[in-house]
């Protein structure tokens, strides 16, 4: 038996609250006791990071993330290559006629449709009679034919007019017929064209033209609703990913629970963003490959104001999307936590390419709208020096309020193992 | 050390930790036993800043804990669980990073424990791939990474075999012969007795009792046996002796106080042979049974 060297007189059983005071337990003479401060405080990287890297590696061997990666970018290309394939088509006609006047008339057409820097080539394929024309025309050998009727010509078509034979074919027998009736009159083509020419001038030909504003704003909101699509659910997912699998007291234990909300979200936007570059440098590619050099370049005339309020603007959805994974107790709760915020992004993806106006202005300092119509403003040359520099401040400050929010939420919802929460319980659990 | 002074938790208008106030000492294993629901959990995940405190104060060697503290505690929740999709080692580099190591302490550290826990085939396996005890034991290095200042336990040998078991009670056996207090909450109260040095007994979210293993046995009615020659109906005479049962030369008694012994056996002696006069005491298991149903 050993010796007693706790309490001094055995205490009975009464009320077990009766005796709040700290044990009078004497200190064992220990001599291993420790007295060195506690935690050491070796220069080592703040916590966020140390989750980032976590974040990225473990993503960038998840097998899912890799696939659906490069399927993404497979369809991407494949889009590039039908581009390619389209264009290599479309212009490209063959035309079945009779009368030996046709082949006039194609050659006008090719001509027409060159001044107005258009490239067609219509293949002509003379046929016996008018029979055969309508015999090729319904086998669809020939995409339209050409006959000669009393009062003019007609196209005929099986089930469709082909466009590019009724613009053309249709101007040069137009011009054919003005030429021959003008001369019937006594005038000519030049005489009853005078005057009929439209000046165009541009009152501020060294401003960004309108369509281009408008182009780069449709591209950077359909850039900005691509990311939320890729970023959302992983990001929420992840966020989730410590409660799910019950880690989260060792870690909560460990760090501070912004440090891994900010590290999370750091590392699945910047994956995000990368994602999101190799999307747009294969569309890219895919652009300037397929010859369209030039909506390639208008688009990216205002890319640097874009851009930064792009990155600001991901920023902001990824900690919306963060408080959304918070509240979440398991990766069955993504799908109806992420509602809300899908809608939000829907709605500044609406709202962001159109408004217009009063309304543009006011969204340009709104979070999450700015990033779409704030570097629309500035490209069209309407905002001050200072309104840009303040809508960034008003995103940042959003940002970090949203990450507060989402620390608190996710520090609450911690111990709910057992329900999903709604983001007004979370509020009003206690720590 | 340790120190809870008055800890109070309470979830809306439930009271689940009612002004509990314990130590834990350099170099002591010491228990933390209660039935369910008597707040253990919520107790240690104050202690491990999980939960925030609704009420009194945790002090680590005399100051308030603070996070960097904490950062050198070793836990093990109740509630077991890693990242079933990364590495063995992967994973416990991570949390030793997170509690401060560098990344080539958090690699030595991790290496070390994984070589003590005979895991080391299984360094570069996913934590899925391991089996169920295998798991466990990464969950035990998990706790143990970085060589922690405090260790809090909650439940570790839940689910253990007796061999795990020993090897379990061997390594923290080590942890507190270099002084690192251990506190680990346990309902069996068997494996309690046998390992701790203390105990703090709690139900409905309150202390009943604290104090080395000895001192509650004590606490609980001890009782002698007295085995003699003859017949002992005459202990039923004797001033401050309460008879339990008596037959056949033996007797069940319980004492009013120390000296009632040295009577009883002295005229036990005058009467005949005695055989036996011993003292039972109960078990902790019986203390904990007797506080409890009170």
């Amino acid at each position: 038996m050993t010796t007693l060297t706790t309490e001094t007189t055995p205490q009975p059983s009464t009320g077990p609250n009766s005796d709040p005071t700290p044990d009078p337990t004497p200190e064992k003479p220990s001599p291993t006791m420790r007295t060195e401060p506690p935690a050491p405080q070796p220069r080592i990287p703040s916590a966020w990071r140390i989750v980032t890297a976590r974040e990225i590696s473990v993503k960038i061997r998840d097998r899912g993330f890799l696939l659906s990666t490069l399927a993404t970018l497979a369809v991407i290309l494949g889009a590039v290559g039908l581009q390619f394939y389209i264009a290599s088509t479309t212009g490209k006609i063959t035309v079945a006629a009779v009368a030996p006047a046709s082949s006039e008339l194609v050659k006008q057409a090719e001509s027409l449709a060159d001044r107005s820097d258009q490239d067609i080539d219509i293949t002509l394929r003379q046929e016996s009679s008018e029979e055969a024309v309508r015999a090729a025309v319904r086998s669809g050998d020939v995409d339209a034919g050409l006959l000669r009727t009393p009062t003019g010509w007609a196209l005929l078509g099986d089930t469709d007019t082909d466009s590019t034979a009724a613009t053309w074919l249709g101007a040069a027998v137009q011009a054919n017929a003005m030429e021959a009736n003008a001369t019937a009159a006594g005038t000519s083509m030049a005489d009853l064209a005078k005057g009929a020419t439209l000046q165009h001038t541009l009152l501020s030909p060294d401003e960004t033209p309108e369509t281009v504003v408008r182009m780069a704003t449709y591209f950077f909101g359909f850039l900005f609703y691509l990311a939320a699509v890729l970023l959302g659910v992983s990001l929420a997912t992840s966020i989730v990913e410590e409660k799910q699998n019950r880690v989260v007291e060792i870690i909560a234990s460990s760090v501070r629970l912004r440090d891994l909300l900010i590290g999370k979200i750091v590392g699945s936007t910047t994956l995000a963003l990368a994602q999101m570059v190799a999307f747009t440098a294969a569309a890219a590619i895919g652009l300037v490959a397929a010859g369209h050099e030039e909506t390639f370049g208008q688009v990216t005339a205002g890319l640097g104001w874009f851009l930064v309020y792009y990155v600001v603007g991901i920023a902001v959805l990824a900690c919306v999307f963060a408080a959304a994974g918070a509240i979440a107790t398991r990766t069955e709760d993504i799908q109806s936590t992420t509602t809300p915020v899908n809608a939000i992004v829907a709605v500044v993806f609406i709202a962001g390419i159109t408004a217009s106006g009063t309304a543009q202005s006011v969204l340009s300092f709104a979070p999450l709208t700015s990033t779409i119509t704030m570097p629309a403003r500035i490209i069209a040359g309407d905002t001050a020096w200072w309104e840009p520099a303040a809508s960034l401040l008003i995103s940042l400050a959003a940002a970090a309020l949203v990450v507060l929010g989402a620390e608190r939420v996710y520090r609450r919802a911690l111990m709910q193992t057992g329900r999903k929460l709604s983001f007004r319980q979370a509020l009003k659990l206690a720590d | 050390m340790l120190e809870l002074d008055n800890v109070v938790r309470r979830f809306g208008d439930r009271c689940v930790v009612d002004h509990v106030s314990f130590r834990v000492d350099e170099g002591r294993m010491t228990g933390f036993v209660g039935g369910n629901g008597a707040g253990k959990t919520t107790t240690m995940r104050m202690i491990m800043g999980v939960l925030a405190l609704s009420g009194g104060e945790i002090r680590w060697n005399g100051t308030p804990v603070t996070a960097a503290d904490r950062r050198g505690f070793g836990y093990m929740p109740e509630e077991r669980g890693l990242y079933p999709k990364q590495t063995v080692l992967g994973q416990l580099v991570y949390l030793g990073r997170l509690r401060g190591l560098t990344a080539r302490a958090a690699e030595r550290s991790a290496s070390d424990l994984i070589d003590r826990l005979s895991l080391t085939e299984k360094r570069t396996e996913r934590l899925e791939s391991l089996s169920l005890g295998n798991q466990q034991r990464v969950q035990i290095a998990a706790a143990l990474i970085g060589e922690p200042h405090l260790l809090v336990l909650d439940e570790p040998f839940s689910g253990l075999d007796p061999h795990a078991v020993d090897s379990m009670a061997e390594l923290l056996r080590e942890h507190t012969d270099r002084g690192v207090p251990v506190l680990f909450s346990s309902h069996q109260l068997e494996l309690v007795e046998r390992l701790c040095d203390d105990l703090v007994i709690q139900a409905a979210g309150r202390t009943l009792a604290r104090g080395t293993a000895d001192s509650l046995r004590r606490r609980g009615r001890v009782r002698h046996r007295l085995v003699t020659g003859g017949p002992t109906d005459w202990v039923r005479g004797v001033k401050g002796v309460d008879v339990i049962t008596s037959e056949n030369g033996t007797a069940l008694l319980e004492l009013a106080t120390d000296d009632v012994a040295d009577r009883l056996l002295a005229e036990a002696l005058r009467r005949g042979p005695v055989r036996e006069f011993a003292e039972i005491v109960p078990s902790v298991a019986d203390v904990f049974r007797e506080m409890t149903a009170a």
